[in-house]
C-alpha cells in the first residue's frame, strides 16, 4: 500500500464521495486515505500523514470553499497535488485554481476525459485544465458574452447586495454599477435584475465566495 | 463792517440765524455719529467742532443782545473781540464750516449704507433661516434673531430667557437617532430642528453659540430612506436564502444524476448476469460478480443519511480524533451565521495547535451563552507555550474574521494556553432566524 499513490477525497456530498472511492478503489495504483465532508479538515489531513492527491469540490455546505482548502494544504504541503471538481460552471473558479497552483481542474459533468485518467496525468505531473468553464445560456447571452468586469457584478448581485454595496466592494461608483447592470440586462433580455440574479445563480455561472460559509 | 454793524440791519439777522443753523447742522452729524457707531476718534472731532462753533455762536449772539437790546457793553471779553470781528471772517468760516458739513453728511451716508453696526447685525441674523443665539456661559442670552426665538416659544412657550435651559431641553427630548452632541427634536406639527452648540473662543465674558437648523425636511428624506433599505435588505436576504437553496438544489441535481448511474450499473449487473446464466461457459463470473460488488457499493453509499458530511464541526472533531485529539464539547454551538463561523474557524486553529506544538490529546471547548453572544474557551492538556504566544498566521487571521464581525478575542499563554473567543449568536437565536426567513 505504501507505493501506491495516496488519495484523500473532500466533498461534501456522501454520494460524490462514494462515486470517487469506487474510482480509487478500481485502480490499483491509487489508495484511499480517507473520504471527509468538509473542506475545513483537508489541510489537517495533509499536514499529519503523507498525502499524494487531493481531490476537492468546491462549494462545500459550511466551513471554507474547496479553493480556501487547496490554498492552506499548498501552504503546509507543497508537495500534494489537488485536483479540483465541481459541476460549476462559475469561470472565476478556473481562475482562483491557477493562482493557487492547483494542479488540475475537472468538471463533474462536462469534462469528457474520465477522472481516473486525470488523475493518472496529474501524478505523471501534467497539468490539466479545461480550455474554459462550460458554455452556459442565461436569457439570450452566452457565458461567454460577458466581461470580467459584468461577472463581477453579477455574482455580486446574487447575494442581494444594493448597488452602492457592490459598488464599495468593487471599488465603483453606484452609478457605474448602475450602468453595468444595464448592459446586463440589455444582453441577457431579462426585464427586472431580480430575474437575472436568480438565473445566474441557479445555473451557477457566478458563485459569491460569501456564500460557502455563511450557512 | 464788523458783525456787530451788520446784526443791526436787516440781512445781518437773517446771517446770524443762518450761523445758528450751521450749528444745529453739526450737532446733528454728531448724534449721526454716534448712532453708526463711527470711530471714536471721528465722533469726537466733530463733537469738538459743534462745542466750538456753539461756543462761538452763542458768546456772540448773547453779546449782540446785549448791545443791541439793552445798549449794555458785551459782559465778556470774547463777546467783545466776537462782535468787533469782521463779518467777511464770519462769512468765510461759514462757508468752510457749511462745505464740511456737506461733505460729512454725504460721507455718513455712505457709512449708513456700507458700515456694521450692532443694529446692522441683529437685522441681518434675523434674516436668517436658521435660529441662532448668542449667550453668555450661565444661559443669559446676548444676541438672539427671531428664528430662534419662534424656535424656543414653541419648544418651551416662553420667549429665550435662558440658553441653557433651551440646550438642556433639546438634550433631553431628543430623537433616540441623534447624538447628544447635535440632539434633533421634533416639535409643533412635525416640524424637526437639529441643534448645536460651540464655546466661542477668545470671548470675554466667556459665550456660547447655539443654533437651531431646520431639518425638517431631510428627517423626512431619511426616514423614507430608511424603510427603502429595510424593503431592500429584506431582498437582500430572500436572495441569499434563495442562493442557499440553490446550493441544495445542486446537491439533489447531483445526487440523482449518481442514482441514474446506479440504475444503470444495475441493468448492466442484470444484463450481465442473465448472460452468464443462459451462457455459464461463454462468460466470466467473476465479472459478473464484481459489477453486482460496484452495484452494491453505489448502494450502500446512497444508504448513508443525506446531507452526512456537511457538518464542519463534527468533520474537524473526526479530523482530530484520526490524529489521536479527542474535542471535549460542553455547551452548543450557534447553529448558523458568522459567530459559528468563527468558532468553527477558532476550532480549526487550535486542533492544529495541539498537534502541532502542545502534542496534547485532549482539547477542551466551553461554550457559554451571554446576552444575545457565545464566549468560546479553548484549551488543551498539552504542553504549555515558552513564552507568550505570538499571534501570527492563523490567529491573526482568526482575530481579524472574529473583530470584523464584532466580537473580541483574547490569548493567554500562561499558565497554559487559553483562546477565548467572543462571538455573536448563540444556538437559540436559530429558531428566530428561521421563523424570520
Amino acid at each position: 500500500m505504501e507505493d501506491r499513490i495516496r488519495v484523500l477525497i473532500v466533498d461534501d456530498q456522501s454520494m460524490s464521495r462514494r462515486l470517487f472511492e469506487l474510482y480509487v478503489a478500481s485502480s490499483e495504483r491509487y489508495c484511499l486515505v480517507d473520504s471527509i465532508g468538509s473542506a475545513i479538515a483537508a489541510d489537517i489531513y495533509c499536514r499529519q500523514i503523507r498525502v499524494d492527491l487531493v481531490l476537492m469540490d468546491v462549494l462545500m455546505a459550511e466551513g471554507i470553499d474547496g479553493l480556501e482548502a487547496a490554498e492552506r494544504i499548498k501552504s503546509v504541503s507543497p508537495g500534494t497535488k489537488i485536483i479540483i471538481v465541481t459541476s460549476m460552471p462559475e469561470v472565476s473558479y478556473l481562475r482562483r485554481a491557477r493562482e493557487i497552483g492547483v494542479e488540475s481542474f475537472w468538471y463533474k459533468e462536462a469534462s469528457p476525459e474520465p477522472i481516473l485518467d486525470i488523475m493518472d496525468r496529474t501524478v505523471a505531473g501534467e497539468s490539466v485544465y479545461p480550455d474554459a468553464a462550460p458554455v452556459v445560456m442565461i436569457g439570450t447571452a452566452r457565458s461567454t458574452d460577458f466581461t470580467d468586469r459584468e461577472l463581477d457584478i453579477l455574482r455580486e448581485m446574487t447575494t442581494g447586495a444594493s448597488n452602492a454595496q457592490i459598488g464599495d466592494k468593487l471599488g465603483l461608483s453606484g452609478n457605474t454599477v448602475r450602468n453595468y447592470i444595464v448592459q446586463l440586462m440589455t444582453k441577457t433580455g431579462f426585464t427586472t435584475r431580480t430575474e437575472l440574479a436568480v438565473k445566474a445563480r441557479v445555473l451557477g455561472l457566478v458563485i459569491s465566495g460569501d456564500e460557502t460559509g455563511s450557512r | 463792517m464788523t458783525l456787530l454793524e451788520f446784526a443791526a440791519t436787516g440781512p445781518g439777522t437773517l446771517f446770524v440765524l443762518l450761523l445758528g443753523l450751521l450749528v444745529l447742522a453739526q450737532l446733528y452729524l454728531v448724534l449721526i455719529s454716534l448712532e453708526l457707531e463711527e470711530r471714536r476718534r471721528a465722533t469726537a472731532s466733530r463733537a469738538m467742532l459743534f462745542l466750538a462753533e456753539a461756543l462761538v455762536f452763542s458768546t456772540a449772539s448773547a453779546s449782540l443782545h446785549r448791545v443791541l437790546e439793552n445798549g449794555q457793553p458785551p459782559q465778556l471779553p470774547l463777546g467783545a473781540a466776537l462782535i468787533a470781528a469782521p463779518v467777511w471772517a464770519y462769512a468765510l468760516a461759514a462757508a468752510l464750516v457749511l462745505l464740511w458739513e456737506v461733505w460729512d453728511v454725504l460721507r455718513l451716508r455712505q457709512l449708513r449704507r456700507t458700515g456694521l453696526s450692532s443694529l446692522s447685525v441683529k437685522e441681518s441674523l434675523d434674516l436668517l433661516p436658521a435660529g441662532i443665539a448668542f449667550a453668555r456661559e450661565d444661559g443669559t442670552p446676548m444676541l438672539v434673531n427671531l428664528r430662534m426665538e419662534a424656535v424656543c416659544r414653541a419648544i418651551l412657550g416662553t420667549p429665550l430667557r435662558d440658553a441653557e435651559a433651551l440646550w438642556r431641553r433639546a438634550v433631553m427630548q431628543r430623537l433616540p437617532e441623534s447624538s447628544e452632541a447635535e440632539p434633533v427634536l421634533r416639535y409643533g406639527q412635525g416640524q424637526v430642528v437639529a441643534f448645536r452648540r460651540t464655546k466661542l473662543a477668545g470671548m470675554d465674558p466667556p459665550c456660547v453659540q447655539i443654533l437651531a437648523l431646520d431639518r425638517t425636511e431631510e428627517y423626512a428624506m431619511s426616514r423614507e430612506l430608511t424603510a427603502r433599505n429595510e424593503a431592500l435588505r429584506a431582498l437582500g436576504e430572500r436572495m441569499s436564502a434563495y442562493g442557499r437553496m440553490v446550493d441544495e438544489l445542486t446537491r439533489e441535481r447531483e445526487i440523482l444524476e449518481a442514482k441514474i448511474a446506479v440504475h444503470d450499473g444495475v441493468g448492466q449487473a442484470l444484463l450481465a448476469a442473465r448472460a452468464y446464466i443462459n451462457d455459464p461457459e461463454r462468460h466470466d463470473a467473476e465479472t459478473v460478480l464484481e459489477l453486482w460488488r460496484g452495484v452494491n457499493a453505489l448502494l450502500s453509499g446512497t444508504a448513508e443519511p443525506a446531507g452526512s458530511g456537511e457538518d464542519a464541526f463534527r468533520n474537524l472533531t473526526e479530523a482530530a480524533a484520526a490524529f489521536g485529539v479527542e474535542i471535549r464539547l460542553e455547551g452548543d454551538l450557534p447553529e448558523r451565521g458568522p459567530g459559528r463561523e468563527c468558532l468553527i474557524t477558532a476550532l480549526h486553529e487550535c486542533i492544529t495547535n495541539t498537534l502541532r506544538h502542545a502534542h496534547g490529546s485532549v482539547l477542551w471547548v466551553r461554550l457559554e451563552r451571554e446576552a444575545g453572544e457565545t464566549v468560546a474557551a479553548f484549551s488543551n492538556n498539552g504542553v504549555s507555550p515558552e513564552g507568550p504566544v505570538r499571534e501570527t498566521g492563523g490567529l491573526a487571521l482568526l482575530r481579524q474574521r472574529t473583530e470584523a464581525i464584532g466580537g473580541t478575542m483574547t490569548v493567554e499563554s500562561e499558565p497554559e494556553f487559553r483562546l477565548i473567543l467572543r462571538v455573536p449568536g448563540t444556538a437559540e437565536t436559530r429558531g428566530e432566524e428561521k421563523d424570520g426567513r
